[in-house]
């Protein structure tokens, strides 16, 4: 290997790092399929089971009683997941269906994940140079994305009930100052002000995520670890979390 | 009765085909839609997405073919989506902005502190045609007969074009830091120093 095809290596392996599913993921997006998808897929169709696809991770028995237990299982799952979109929506959609009528993908809240799966595996790199055994892939099935679209209205039809009385709209106005503040400073000012007339607020969590990003900026580490720390003990699936790492990698190491 | 079973059996098996599908491929998809430019913080959303499409088409996938292939259509097409869905959020936010003028969000100083690595620059940079097929030879491992069928290309370009990226990489690599990869500037350097 050339030291140009190493370097080339080594900045191959820091990208595919970057671009690692975070812990835990793999688990959340799986219980959302589940109670999403409620069941199996249609037994319809002429589909041959694929090579090597492994014992079922949470499939029990055959027959009906598998039946009855997918039918049970979805309708917790459903009613589960209804409250906490319920009680999840006031606080995480608030602000920005507030904002723009209009939800963005960011704060979509998932459906909760009722059974751990599987850790990331990484299967791929054993794949890696396979070189031509692979049989040539036919072009992708034409697929819809309205389909997936569908689903998503299905799913995240989170909308945020109206506000309560003046104190959302005021809770709203301190964040949204907060947001267009043209410094760090003028944020926590205004985010300050939150903490004080809210303590417990609605946009809490809004909050503690601009704070944590705020003294990010500032250079104030510590601070803002133990704001995006509260923000990830208190509600350790929003998806707030993965945008304040993004933004502010130093709160990576921490979270 | 025994129709029952076996089509609830049927359901179980299928069940668990459609998962160990899920753990085996969900870095593959994960890193597909941020490499189409699916938001990080999205990405989760989006992989929920391709595999409800999945769960939808499983009867018709062929076992025969790579399912790297088909995830991957699959992944582009909603990715393609996430962006338009994107973009009309982007017009409602800068429409917003006009009510706040001489104002600065936080939103882009936020993004502009996004981390980067070089590598992504450098990609970001390259003609989309090279550096897909860089991401899928390099990055994901797919032999050039897997890329030729994702892509829809001939495996000779599929070839031609990872020469070409691999060479604009390198010389990207370069610029950044001309120690690291040339031998030739390396001892230019020592000699200078």
């Amino acid at each position: 290997m050339t030291e140009r095809s190493e370097h080339r290596a080594r900045a191959v392996a820091e990208l595919r790092d970057k671009r690692r599913p975070p812990s835990g993921a793999q688990a959340r997006v799986l219980g959302a399929l589940r109670a999403e998808l409620g069941g199996p897929p249609p037994p319809e169709g002429g589909g041959s089971p694929p090579e090597g696809g492994g014992a079922p991770p949470s499939v029990g028995g055959a027959g009906l009683g598998y039946a009855a237990k997918v039918g049970a299982a979805v309708l917790g799952l459903t009613a589960a997941g209804l409250t906490v979109l319920h009680l999840g929506a006031r606080g995480v959609r608030a602000l920005d269906e507030a904002r723009q009528g209009d939800a963005p993908a960011t704060l979509v809240i998932s459906a909760p994940a009722p059974a751990p799966a599987p850790e990331p595996e990484e299967h791929e790199p054993e794949e890696r140079g396979r070189g031509a055994e692979t049989p040539p892939a036919a072009p992708p099935a034409v697929e819809t994305v309205e389909s997936a679209d569908t689903a998503k209205r299905k799913r995240g039809s989170t909308k945020a009930p109206p506000a309560e009385g003046g104190q959302i709209g005021e809770e709203l106005a301190l964040i949204q100052r907060a947001r267009v503040a043209d410094s760090p400073a003028r944020a926590i000012d205004a985010l300050t002000e939150h903490a004080r007339r809210f303590p417990k607020g609605e946009l809490r969590d809004e909050r503690d995520a601009l704070w944590a990003l705020a003294r990010c900026e500032q250079g104030e580490l510590a601070d803002a670890r133990r704001r995006a720390s509260a923000l990830a003990e208190r509600r350790p699936s929003s998806p707030l979390l993965q945008r304040m790492m993004t933004a502010c990698p130093a709160l990576e190491l921490e979270l | 009765m025994a129709g029952e079973v076996t089509a609830a059996a049927r359901q179980a098996e299928l069940r668990a085909e459609f998962e160990a599908l899920y753990a085996r491929h969900f870095a593959f998809v994960w890193r597909t839609l941020l490499h189409f430019g699916v938001p990080s913080a999205q990405v989760e959303d989006a992989v929920q997405d391709v595999f409800i499409v999945v769960h939808r088409r499983f009867d018709d996938w062929d076992p025969a073919r790579s399912p790297r292939s088909w995830l991957y259509g699959i992944a582009r097409r909603v990715a393609a989506d996430s962006r338009r869905t994107q973009e009309r959020h982007r017009r409602k936010l800068d429409a917003l902005a006009d009510v706040h003028p001489g104002s600065t969000r936080m939103d882009p100083r936020i993004r502009g502190r996004e981390r980067l690595t070089i590598l992504e620059r450098i990609l970001a940079k390259l003609d989309p045609a090279l550096s897909e097929v860089f991401v899928l030879a390099e990055i994901e491992g797919l032999s050039a007969k897997e890329i030729a069928g994702v892509l829809d290309i001939k495996p000779n370009t599929v070839s031609s074009r990872l020469r070409r990226a691999r060479a604009a990489v390198d010389r990207g690599l370069d610029r950044h830091d001309p120690g690291a990869s040339s031998p030739r500037l390396r001892d230019r350097r020592r000699r200078h120093d």
